[in-house]
C-alpha cells in the first residue's frame, strides 16, 4: 500500500461517510468503494479498512453500534479472498459482485434494523439500492484502478 | 500471511459483534459523541459544499423564477395602464388604492358568534361610522360607533351588517346577512342558481358602504328557503372571528395612477436578468419584448 492510495481511498471513504446524509441519495458509497478496495488490495488491508469505514459508519447511526463494521469486515474478508481470482476485465463480473454484496449487505442491515418488519416490505428499496450501487462502482472501479497506475 | 489474516478477521469480527451486543444493551453514546465531535469540522465542511451546491442549484432555481415574475409584473403593468386607459374613455370611476388604519382589538364579544368588537382607534384617528372592516384574510364588518379613542365594529355575524355579495364565478348578486346561531346566509338568489359549494364570495360594491372585490368567505351549501322561493346559501367567512387581534379600517380610498414605463428601459430591466440561453417557454414573450 503505498500512500498515494491511502490517501485517494481515505478521500473516497471520507466521500461515503458524508455523502448519504447530506444529498439524499439512497447510495451507500462506502460500501461500493470498499468493495472496489477489496478487489483490489491484500485481504489484511481489506479487513483493516472494513472494520475501520464500518465503525466510523457506526458512530453516525442511532442503533446497533458495531453491526456496519461486522458486516464490512465479513464483506472485505470474503471479497479478499476471492479478489485474486476475478477478471478485473469482465465488466459484467464486477457488476455482479457489487450487485451481490450490496445486496446481502443491505438485506442483513434492514433485516437487524427492523427487527419484527416483514422483509418483503424492503425487498424493491434493497433491489433499487443494489443496482444503484453497481450502477456507480463499475465507473469507481475502473478510476481507480487507473488512478493507482498513474500515482507514483 | 493466510493465517494471520484468518486471524485479524476473526478478532476485528469479534469486536464488531461484541460492540452490537453491549449496544443492545449500554447504548455506546459517549463513543458516538466522540467521535462525532472528531468529525463535526469535517462534517460542517462537507455540508458547506452539499449547501453550495443545492444554494447555486436553488438560486438559478430562484433567477428563473425572478424572470418570469419580472415579465409577468412588466405584462400587468400594461395591463393596468391599458386598463387605467379605458376606464378613462368609458368614464368608470378610477380605480385606485385604499388608505388602510391598522387597529387593535381591545374589547370584544366572548361568546360566539362574535358580533363586535372594540377597537383601539377612534375619532381622534379619523375613524367615522360606516367604514368598513378588514383583515388580510377578507371582509370583517363594518364601524357601527365612534369615540375619541375607540370604535365598535360590528362584525358579518351582527343582524345590523349586510354586504352586497357577488358569487364567483356565476357573478350572481345577493345580500349576505346574518340568520342567527352563528350562520351567515345569501339571501336574494333565485332557486335555478348555479352557485355549488366552495364558490367564492365577493362584496360587490353595489351597497355603497363595502368597497368591490374584498373576500367575504365561500359557500358551505345551496338549498331552497322555507317558502321554496328563494334559494338559501349558507356562507363560510374567510375570517376566523374568535382568532383575530388586529383589524384594517378602510378610511378612504385614494386615486393612483400607473405611468407606463417606456419600453426600452422594462426591456433593458428585464434582459440582464436572463439566463445564458432561455427556456423554450419564455422565448416567445423575450423576442417580444426585445421587438418592441
Amino acid at each position: 500500500m503505498t500512500k498515494w492510495k491511502i490517501l485517494l481511498y481515505g478521500i473516497l471513504a471520507y466521500v461515503g461517510l458524508f455523502l448519504d446524509g447530506s444529498t439524499g441519495v439512497r447510495l451507500d458509497f462506502l460500501l461500493v468503494v470498499l468493495i472496489v478496495f477489496s478487489l483490489r488490495e491484500a485481504r489484511t488491508w481489506a479487513v483493516l479498512f472494513g472494520f475501520g469505514s464500518g465503525f466510523l459508519l457506526d458512530c453516525f447511526s442511532p442503533r446497533f453500534f458495531g453491526l456496519n463494521a461486522l458486516l464490512f469486515t465479513a464483506i472485505a474478508y470474503l471479497l479478499g479472498s476471492i479478489g485474486e481470482r476475478v477478471y478485473t476485465n469482465r465488466v459484467h463480473l464486477i457488476a455482479a459482485i457489487i450487485f451481490i454484496c450490496s445486496f446481502v449487505y443491505l438485506s442483513v442491515h434492514t433485516w437487524v434494523s427492523s427487527w419484527g418488519a416483514s422483509p418483503s416490505l424492503f425487498f424493491p428499496m434493497i433491489l433499487e439500492s443494489a443496482l444503484y450501487n453497481a450502477i456507480i462502482g463499475i465507473p469507481l472501479f475502473y478510476s481507480t484502478s487507473k488512478l493507482c497506475l498513474k500515482t507514483p | 500471511m493466510k493465517r494471520s489474516d484468518g486471524a485479524i478477521f476473526l478478532v476485528l469480527a469479534a469486536i464488531s459483534f461484541s460492540l452490537v451486543l453491549v449496544d443492545a444493551y449500554i447504548p455506546l453514546q459517549d463513543l458516538r459523541r466522540g467521535v462525532s465531535s472528531i468529525t463535526y469540522p469535517t462534517r460542517k465542511l462537507s455540508e458547506f459544499f452539499s449547501q453550495l451546491v443545492v444554494t447555486n442549484r436553488r438560486a438559478a432555481e430562484l433567477s428563473q423564477v425572478v424572470m418570469r415574475l419580472a415579465l409577468e409584473n412588466a405584462r400587468l403593468r400594461e395591463y393596468r395602464w391599458e386598463n387605467e386607459r379605458l376606464r378613462e374613455i368609458m368614464e368608470f370611476e378610477k380605480e385606485g388604492y385604499y388608505d388602510l388604519v391598522i387597529a387593535e382589538i381591545v374589547g370584544r364579544h366572548t361568546l360566539p358568534p362574535v358580533t363586535h368588537f372594540t377597537v383601539n382607534k377612534g375619532r381622534a384617528e379619523g375613524i367615522k361610522t360606516g367604514m368598513p372592516v378588514c383583515t388580510r384574510d377578507g371582509l370583517v364588518g363594518k364601524i357601527a360607533g365612534v369615540y375619541t379613542h375607540t370604535s365598535l365594529i360590528h362584525t358579518l355575524y351582527d343582524r345590523n351588517c349586510l354586504v352586497s355579495c357577488i358569487v364567483n364565478p356565476s357573478r350572481e348578486v345577493g345580500i349576505l346577512k346574518s340568520v342567527g346561531g352563528g350562520a351567515l346566509c345569501l339571501t336574494g338568489i333565485p332557486l335555478d342558481t348555479h352557485i355549488g359549494k366552495d364558490c367564492e364570495v365577493l362584496s360587490s360594491g353595489l351597497g355603497g358602504v363595502f368597497p368591490e372585490g374584498f373576500r367575504v368567505g365561500k359557500v358551505e351549501s345551496v338549498s331552497p328557503d322555507h317558502l321554496g322561493l328563494f334559494s338559501m346559501v349558507k356562507v363560510s367567512p374567510y375570517v376566523d372571528f374568535s382568532k383575530i387581534s388586529e383589524v384594517f379600517i378602510i378610511t378612504q380610498k385614494k386615486e393612483v395612477r400607473l405611468l407606463p414605463a417606456p419600453q426600452e428601459k422594462r426591456v433593458r430591466e428585464i434582459i440582464p436578468t436572463l439566463p445564458p440561453e432561455p427556456i423554450p417557454e419564455f422565448i416567445d414573450e423575450i423576442n417580444l419584448l426585445e421587438g418592441q
